[in-house]
């Protein structure tokens, strides 16, 4: 019995550790993504590469502008480049729940309300919620589930009363550079629905991703998401995140 | 055409503009047989539509904030004319055979910056879209409707609405808030269909035999000019806007009916002229939109101020009796909201309820009776509709199936239904398919293309 008491106290200790050190861990990779040490402003050109379970590739190709809200998510708007019939769309991202389309053959914005951010991004594995750049430990608890020499793996779970596509959320994140590696994406009901991995390389003092495969377990195919021309810290105005913006053509 | 080609290639190489554009080729055909109309009468399996289309737009910068945009619209019928052979104009060319249009469709310049930062203008035909409905909106006055297409029933033009030469200031105070003055130096007039001048003529308590028409327009006037100014914002996270329009009905009003005097020797029945006129009126508009539980939402709320129209029917020289035509103010709305539901990658769903289409106005009770203007009719009294649409995308967005309706709710009621579903072969290359089927009361607007029934097959290819 007081082997047993012994273990449960061990037990008691520990597991809360554990999970402060997850959260803590998780709130290191959020200033590397959105917070005090990520990037104050980020400018690139993203390249979309959409597999299909046969192979078949479809390309998109973007120009997109990122400044850091230290009050929320990220302000962010980008710019199709091609293919040709979605040249010069515009998506502008504010908040959660304030976003807006930019339709070049009509020249119109429209508001597009927060259900759309479970649809898929133009038509990739992506999601419009994986484009953006949400603040995980908003919505989601972490505990540190392992430790490898090189890797923390992390296990996000819902907050209570949180409504979100992914209901679990596995993530590994490299010690070297605090940033995630690979994660797993769960479904409300447990069941694996995608795979993200992600390379990272130095720009300037950042770890930029610059590249993210994101792979439907269920219906087979991936995304593999590249950014080129990187720049960051250049200044980007405020300005460029609002409707005026939104309108204006891209080179 | 090989000047305006020139003019182009030229234009393109000295400032480095991008050229993009559309080849768009579209066919619909009926999938019925209508002898009795009212508005058109066919074979079923006739082609109602047979056309080609090029897009050509042309944008580029002279400077960091100076930037322009031009489009070309073309297009060609397949339906060769006869004269009674079908001929080649000069140099065999067969451009008399095959008739081509071709429309500056767009054409702007826009400084930034212009004259105290932040103040963008804009100068030249182009589209300045108000309101936050989707696709109706009855605050969306600064552009004639495209009505010619409009009855194609094309999706593409479905309620779209045509360039016009503007000069657009917007003033954008904060990162939220913007004022906007708009100065439209012609009066505006909505493109009718070939052959449709019929739809204008009113209804049976007025018999009109072989009648001709007049139409009366304001003269080309700086005082008869229109404009409109709009404030918007965001309040509450809803993007609110306010606008006022000054300008004209796009559409034409019927305003009475002349007979001429009957001369027994050369014309021994009286001739009637009817009477048209296109005019004045305000618009005041509020309009809404944001989101509710993740569910979007938009709200628009018109208030229709027209001109003091006074009707008249006349026989010869003799005295006429004066009334009003349309009530001194009335209102048009559209709420809706759209959300995706969770079901397999998605089921959008998006609906709207229209109170008063875009062709419709207030007639007081008296033109209604001597006009004999019906409910239904196209340009008739103020109706209700809703408006809904379901979409679906498959195999990576590779496919989109669509459901779209629209139900007329007045004292009969009919329906609209257009199942569609597009496929997207590659990139920028896309086969849309679709039917538009009518349900319901002939005696209503959409009803009375109930024996009018069509396929559509559109393919498009972006470049």
């Amino acid at each position: 019995m007081k082997r047993w008491m012994s273990v449960i106290t061990v037990l008691a200790l520990v597991l809360p550790i554990f999970s402060a050190d997850g959260n803590a861990i998780l709130k290191k990779v959020e200033e590397r993504l959105v917070g005090d040490l990520a990037p104050r402003d980020t400018h690139a050109v993203m390249v979309m590469t959409i597999v299909d379970p046969r192979g078949n590739k479809k390309i998109r190709e973007m120009e997109i502008w990122e400044k850091n809200n230290p009050g929320g998510e990220d302000w962010r708007l980008m710019k199709f480049r091609r293919p040709a019939d979605v040249k010069g769309l515009g998506f502008l991202v504010l908040s959660e729940d304030q976003m807006y389309l930019y339709l070049p053959e009509f020249h119109r914005i429209r508001r597009i309300a927060s259900h759309a951010r479970k649809e898929s991004f133009v038509g990739s594995d992506f999601s419009y919620e994986d484009m953006g750049t949400i603040r995980f430990s908003k919505y989601y608890y972490a505990r540190l589930v392992e430790e490898t020499p090189d890797q923390y793996v992390l296990l996000l779970t819902l907050k209570p009363g949180v409504k979100k596509p992914y209901g679990k959320i596995k993530m590994w994140v490299s010690k070297k550079t605090l940033l995630p590696t690979k994660m797993e994406l769960y479904g409300p009901s447990g069941e694996l629905l995608k795979v993200s991995q992600q390379e990272v390389r130095k720009i300037g003092k950042y770890w930029i991703p610059v590249k993210i495969k994101m792979t439907s377990v269920k219906k087979g195919g991936y995304t593999l998401l590249e950014m080129k021309e990187i720049e960051v810290d250049r200044g980007i105005d405020r300005k460029v995140f609002t409707k005026r913006f939104l309108k204006r053509r891209v080179k | 055409m090989k000047k305006l080609a020139l003019m182009v290639a030229m234009a393109t190489v000295l400032t480095g503009a991008e050229v993009t554009g559309r080849v768009k080729a579209f066919s619909s055909l009926f999938l019925s047989g209508n002898a009795r109309g009212p508005y058109l009468t066919h074979r079923s399996g006739e082609f109602f539509v047979k056309r080609m289309e090029v897009r050509l737009k042309i944008q580029g910068e002279v400077s960091d904030k100076i930037s322009y945009g031009i489009r070309f619209d073309a297009f060609s019928g397949a339906d060769a004319g006869f004269f009674p052979f079908p001929e080649s104009g000069p140099l065999g060319s067969p451009v008399r055979s095959e008739p081509f249009e071709v429309n500056l469709y767009e054409a702007y310049a826009r400084i930034s910056d212009f004259l105290v930062e932040n103040l963008d203008f804009t100068l030249g035909k182009q589209r300045i879209s108000w309101g936050t409905a989707d696709k109706i909106s009855v605050v969306d006055n600064l552009n004639p409707l495209d009505f010619a297409n409009f009855l194609t029933f094309d999706p593409d033009y479905f309620a779209e609405r045509r360039p016009q030469l503007a000069a657009n200031f917007e003033y954008y105070a904060g990162e939220n808030t913007k004022i906007q003055a708009v100065f439209l130096p012609e009066k505006q007039y909505s493109p009718l269909p070939y052959g449709f001048s019929s739809l204008l003529f009113p209804g049976p308590s007025v018999s009109t035999h072989h009648p001709s028409a007049a139409v009366k327009r304001k003269e080309n006037l700086l005082k008869n000019s229109n404009f409109g100014l709009r404030l918007s914002t965001v309040i509450f996270n809803t993007d609110v806007g306010l606008s006022w329009y000054h300008g004209n009905l796009h559409l034409p009003l019927f305003e009475g009916i002349t007979y001429a005097v009957p001369n027994p020797e050369f014309q021994p029945i009286p001739q009637p002229q009817l009477q048209f006129s296109y005019p004045d009126l305000d618009v005041v508009g509020v309009d809404l939109s944001g989101e509710l539980f993740s569910v979007g939402f938009w709200a628009e709320f018109a208030y229709f101020i027209p001109e003091k129209v006074e009707g008249e029917i006349r026989i010869g020289m003799g005295p006429s009796i004066p009334f009003q035509i349309l009530e001194d103010g009335y209102f048009k709305y559209v709420l809706g909201f759209d959300y995706t539901l969770g079901i397999g990658t998605g089921l959008y769903i998006n609906a709207q309820f229209l109170h008063g289409f875009f062709d419709e106005r207030d007639y007081t009770s008296r033109a209604e009776k001597i006009l004999g203007i019906g409910k239904w009719h196209f340009f008739g009294e103020i109706e209700n509709y809703i408006l809904a649409r379901a979409e679906y995308k498959l195999a990576s967005e590779t496919v989109k199936v669509s459901l779209g309706t629209l139900v007329e709710l007045g004292q009969e009621t009919s329906y609209a239904v257009m199942p569609g579903i597009e496929f997207r072969l590659k990139d920028a290359l896309s086969v849309q398919s679709g039917l538009f089927l009518v349900g319901g009361s002939r005696q209503t607007k959409f009803g009375a293309f109930r024996d009018d029934g069509m396929a559509f097959v559109s393919v498009k290819l972006d470049f």
